[in-house]
């Protein structure tokens, strides 16, 4: 299990009430675009580990430089940004997404695929507690491997919507495509992530 | 093959559980890949926090306009900012409040009901920094004054005042309130816990720091912008109260705008403390450091004595540095501010290629002012220092009255080889420009031979118009003096002049 540490507890209420809601995300925002550093780092704790996540199925070992790249515009521009919380989220995961496609430009290839190890695979699929499940880092891990071996555009839309927690037409304006193809991509991946979870419930014990 | 989901997910499933409204029951394997793909944040995927903070802060800095912070905050400083906190082995740790909103609705952040962390506001009757940056200031603000009420036992709700704030900060208790994870960014901003103190201390405003000794520990581009933020008065104080080591090491490590900006905040008599307390080396380095503007505002605000005691502790190279970057009337007013003995000892520590290029960007009012200040075997030295061109730049610079009293103040030998030095033509211009009580008391101070050399240096004609201008007597003097092969070659009508015998 992930070992979790006290956070400074106004950043911690901060995060309780991004959890509560969009509103609060929104509110949060706004302290952070009048330029306070502590609704900023909100905003990243709650934001960073899903755009690392999402970067990890673009550019693999690659995305903890690209998810920096990304910060270091949001911090740039924030001032700058109209919208809410949920609107926060679909502009930076566009940010992210720009940065991994120069990324992958400037390396001319994909990264290779991430590989799950079966028993990652296996325990996720073995679990019987969802919470737990969630709250371990090894399954987060190999989740989000799992995930990024669907076809890419399939990868993403499930990210998008499940990790960064965008709604189909902002995931649609994040992957300039319309909500119809990303409902259809979302849902086949989803489709394809069940067969694999069914057949490594099914497969025996090394 | 199992059958359990043999029928697979449908389209609707596929969306409920995107959008986190599916039955809890239905499809457990994906809900909990997806809920796993989701959870909260761990303490690896927050490495880079402390980078995007200062990113943000730098960013938002720049973008606020606050002239007198302007020139600091420029791009490269803010990869200068980035590639320190990168450097820095000091790690944010945090983790456990990223929020899952999406489908399984759960956090692993525990709402804790009774934490006001943002409500501790600072009033305005307390003391804060002249410039109320939020971006820099509200969050650290807030958490200095939290640690300081925990360090004081302060109860809820009870506002300490500057006094309070003080004793606080220096309080031992201090060092166990910070071990929490509470002050983590306080710690990463200052580069580690024993420099938190301070950093508090200056981010309050507060003029009587707990570790002054220490105060270096802070990173140099935090210490610029908190040392840039705050009032003259605060600034003064906080500076005195440094031991002379520190105070080097702090205004040494300043990058030069900001180093301008604290130095020209400062009020007279604090900043003439602050330059007289520094050792050369670091008076050197700190003056060299300003660019002209502000080196001339510095040095042409200190009082003489502070200004005096700054040129003459300098060692030669910075001195000369120090007085070739000032222009033209900045260096006039700081040489003429200057009392005799000092002006001489600077003058003099210069090396010949600094003293002219020194002497002759002044102005003639300003030159005539500096030369004619000098004592007499100072004023040999300068101008005996000065190679010819630089000696016949200076002296033809000066307007009669000034050239008259500098040439009659030298005694006899820096006459003699000044004189001797000048070119013909220069030679010419000083002595035709003298006054003619001024030009006797000149020739008749050489001894005879420079006499013989200046007068075989000069045309014929000069000779004649400049001895033609002196009373008789004077001339006679003169030539009694000369040898008689100089005699002989004086022009017809000097001699002809000369009363007979």
């Amino acid at each position: 299990m992930t070992h979790y540490v006290p956070v400074d507890r106004s950043v911690e209420a901060a995060l309780d009430a991004v959890a509560a809601g969009a509103t609060a995300l929104t509110a949060i925002l706004e302290e952070a675009q009048r330029g306070d550093a502590e609704a900023f780092r909100a905003l990243y704790r709650d934001t960073q580990p899903r755009l690392l996540r999402y970067l990890r199925a673009l550019v693999g070992d690659d995305a903890e430089d690209v998810a920096s790249e990304t910060w270091l515009q949001i911090s740039r521009d924030l001032a700058s940004f109209h919208g809410d919380g949920d609107g926060f989220r679909g502009w930076a995961a566009t940010i992210a997404r720009h940065r991994a496609l120069d990324h992958l430009r400037r390396n001319a290839r994909r990264p290779p695929p991430i590989l799950v190890p079966a028993e990652d695979l296996a325990g996720l699929a073995a679990r019987d507690d969802t919470a737990a499940t969630a709250l371990d880092a090894v399954a987060t891990d190999a989740a989000v491997a799992l995930i990024a071996t669907l076809p890419p555009d399939q990868a993403e839309a499930v990210l998008l919507r499940a990790v960064i927690g965008l709604d189909a037409a902002t995931a649609a304006t994040v992957l300039g495509k319309r909500p119809g193809a990303v409902r259809t991509a979302a849902y086949r991946g989803l489709r394809t992530l069940a067969r694999h979870l069914e057949q490594a419930r099914t497969r025996p014990p090394p | 093959m199992s059958t359990r989901h043999s029928r697979g997910i449908t389209r609707k499933a596929a969306e409920q559980l995107l959008g986190g409204t599916a039955d809890p029951g239905r499809d457990p394997d994906l809900a909990r890949l997806l809920a796993a793909a989701a959870a909260p944040g761990h303490e690896a995927e927050l490495g880079g926090e402390a980078m995007a903070v200062t990113a943000f802060e730098t960013h938002h800095l720049a973008s606020v306009a606050i002239p007198r912070r302007g020139p600091m905050i420029k791009s490269p400083l803010a990869k200068l900012l980035t590639a320190k906190v990168l450097a820095a082995s000091v790690a944010v740790c945090v983790t456990g409040g990223a929020a899952f909103a999406a489908s399984t609705a759960f956090t692993g952040s525990s709402s804790s009901g009774g934490s006001q962390g943002g409500s501790a506001q600072p009033t305005s009757a307390q003391p804060a920094p002249s410039t109320a940056n939020p971006a820099l200031a509200a969050g650290p603000i807030r958490l200095c004054r939290r640690l300081a009420s925990l360090a004081a036992g302060a109860t809820s709700g009870q506002v300490l005042g500057q006094a309070g704030l003080e004793q606080a900060l220096s309080s031992p208790a201090l060092t166990s309130d910070l071990s929490g994870y509470t002050f983590a960014s306080l710690i990463t901003n200052a580069h580690g816990s024993d420099n938190v103190p301070d950093y508090c201390a200056l981010l309050l405003g507060l003029p009587s720091l707990p570790q002054p000794g220490d105060l270096a520990g802070l990173p140099a581009s935090l210490l610029a912008q908190l040392l840039s933020q705050l009032p003259a008065g605060t600034l003064g104080q906080v500076l005195a109260s440094l031991p002379a080591a520190t105070l080097s090491q702090v205004l040494t490590t300043l990058p030069a705008p900001a180093l301008s900006q604290v130095l020209t905040t400062l009020p007279a008599a604090a900043l003439s403390q602050v330059l007289t307390t520094l050792p050369a080396p670091a008076l050197s380095q700190v003056l060299t450091t300003l660019p002209a503007g502000g080196l001339t505002q510095v040095l042409t605000t200190m009082p003489a004595t502070g200004l005096t005691q700054v040129l003459t502790t300098l060692p030669a190279g910075g001195l000369t540095s120090v007085l070739t970057t000032l222009p033209a009337t900045g260096l006039s007013q700081v040489l003429t501010t200057m009392p005799a003995t000092g002006l001489t000892q600077v003058l003099t520590t210069m090396p010949a290629t600094g003293l002219t290029q020194v002497l002759t960007t002044l102005p003639a009012g300003g030159l005539t002012n500096v030369l004619t200040t000098l004592p007499p075997h100072g004023l040999a030295r300068v101008l005996t220092a000065l190679p010819a061109t630089g000696l016949s730049q200076v002296l033809t610079t000066l307007p009669a009255t000034g050239l008259s009293q500098v040439l009659t103040t030298l005694p006899a030998a820096g006459l003699s080889q000044v004189l001797t030095t000048l070119p013909a033509s220069a030679l010419s211009q000083v002595l035709t420009t003298l006054p003619a009580t001024g030009l006797s008391q000149v020739l008749t101070t050489l001894p005879a031979p420079a006499l013989s050399q200046v007068l075989t240096t000069l045309p014929n004609s000069t000779v004649s118009s400049l001895l033609g201008e002196l009373p008789g007597s004077v001339v006679s003097q003169l030539v009694g003096e000369l040898p008689a092969s100089v005699v002989s070659g004086l022009p017809t009508s000097v001699l002809s002049h000369l009363p007979v015998g």
